[in-house]
């Protein structure tokens, strides 16, 4: 039990220091604010990411969709599909400032009214967790 | 000719004090700075630096380029030397060394004075006012001086190392440098290695490294993240204890390392600070965050992508192999 706690303590610390970390630079740079739309084009889903300027480090764009969907494709390629097939994440490395476009290929075309998406990145500066969600457009 | 012989094989050289100083001015570093470095005292510096001592070893001088952030070739004196300038240092041992002369370097003998009149009655009652009035504006000078400087660039370093890693695997620890203004600073910066782990790997590339301490020597301008990693061997388990200073180059001030100091050996992936066996999303953009430039090559984030991607990971000790679930 004592262990445990240790642990837990020790982790509370490392996360702690990290969020201080980032207090510490914080001032250098201020994120401007990241937007996503998402749309939807018969069986096609289309996740568009603003990314903030200074952009963070890394960014996972995620599309969520009800149970039952298969995804048939994605663009870009490389991405994360939990077991199920109800969410598609992307991990994108040094994003640049602008715009991203993610696309999923779904079956069958009538759930993708129903499916939502988001995007989540570590804001600059100050290590904050920064989640948006999607506006349907 | 700025390098010489000496009968114990010990290459000297002439080096040019005037220009020493001018640099080590230039770039806003103290004589304390500078000894550090070259690991001898302050006042083997000054002696440098008004051309008491103009012949230093060459492994000195070596050191003093590199403190200086220049070429040995800009600290040479390539001039002709006046008679009697041209005697070897004696280089005085630090207070807390013992007083034991180096092989073919002569002991420090004092130095002989030369016959001169006595100096009072070269300038007279006038240029004793003078010096008097000298000494007086100095000493003004030297107390406002010594007032806390509202410009003067204080550094803080925070260590982040992870709660846990997995022994035989190499584990990252990340120092950053936060720093108020945007002014060029020299650091050193040093750290202890804990008792059994070895260094793995640096970045940026290590300034010096003995026996469980690397250093870098360094000048940052904004806040950095330095990096390295150490590995224990697969059978150690325990804690890992960390330890640092860093000595601002322009203040001379020492400072403790702050942040995480300690790591204990488990099953858990560094990068899974949770340890619930699972790389989160959180986790790996942390983890992104922290590893950026060359760092990325030392460690093997394809292999931390994996564990995101997949449903968690477990460790297999005998195997020492992870085992990431599909």
């Amino acid at each position: 039990m004592v262990m445990t706690n240790s642990r837990t303590t020790a982790r509370l610390l490392f996360v702690a220091s990290l969020g201080l970390l980032f207090a510490l630079s914080a001032g250098t740079a201020i994120a401007g604010p990241g937007k996503a739309t998402l749309s939807t084009n018969k069986d096609q889903l289309h996740l568009s990411v603003t990314v903030p300027k200074p952009a963070p480090s890394s960014l996972i764009a995620q599309l969520k969709l009800t149970a039952g969907t298969t995804i048939i494709s994605t663009s870009p390629h490389t991405a994360k599909i939990d077991a199920g097939g109800s969410v598609v994440k992307w991990l994108v490395k040094n994003p640049p400032p602008g715009t991203i476009n993610f696309t999923a290929v779904i079956s069958p075309p009538a759930n993708a009214a129903s499916a939502s998406g988001s995007v989540t990145y570590r804001k600059p500066g100050d290590g904050t967790l920064v989640k948006i969600t999607a506006e349907n457009n | 000719m700025s390098e010489s012989g000496y009968p114990s094989g010990q290459v000297m050289i002439k080096i040019d004090g005037a220009r020493i100083k001018a640099i080590r001015e230039a770039r806003g570093l103290t004589q304390l700075y500078i000894a550090t470095v070259v690991d001898v005292t302050t006042d083997t510096v000054s002696r440098w630096e008004n051309k008491r001592y103009p012949s230093i070893k060459k492994e000195n001088g070596l050191k003093l380029a590199h403190a200086l952030e220049v070429e040995l070739e800009e600290i040479l004196d390539t001039g002709n030397d006046a008679p009697g300038e041209t005697g070897p240092e004696p280089e005085p041992p630090k207070p807390e060394q013992t007083a034991t002369p180096e092989p073919g370097v002569a002991a420090a003998q004092p130095e002989p004075e030369p016959a001169r009149k006595r100096w009072y009655d070269k300038i007279g009652h006038f240029g004793i006012l003078l010096i008097t009035a000298g000494l007086l504006g100095g000493g003004i000078l030297l107390y406002s001086g010594l007032k806390p400087n509202p410009e003067a660039v204080e550094l803080s370093v925070t260590r982040i190392v992870a709660p846990h890693f997995i022994a035989g695997q190499p584990l990252p620890v990340f120092l950053h440098i936060d720093k108020a203004t945007g002014k060029p600073v020299s650091i050193i910066l040093k750290e202890v290695l804990p008792p059994g782990c070895r260094l793995n790997a640096a970045v940026p590339p290590l300034s010096g490294s003995s026996a469980g301490e690397i250093k870098w020597l360094t000048k940052v301008t904004e806040p950095t993240f330095f990096f390295y990693t150490v590995i224990t061997d697969p059978s150690y388990s325990g804690d890992l204890s960390f330890a640092g200073i860093v000595k601002n180059g322009l203040t001379g001030d020492t400072a403790a390392i702050a942040g995480d100091v300690k790591t204990v050996s488990g099953l858990h992936h560094w990068g899974d600070t949770d340890g619930d066996n699972r790389i989160s999303d959180e986790e790996i953009l942390m983890v992104y965050d922290l590893l950026s430039g060359d760092t990325g090559q030392i460690i093997d984030i394809d292999q931390l992508e994996e564990m995101w991607l997949g449903d968690g990971y477990v460790w297999d000790p005998d195997r020492q192999t992870y085992t990431i679930m599909e």
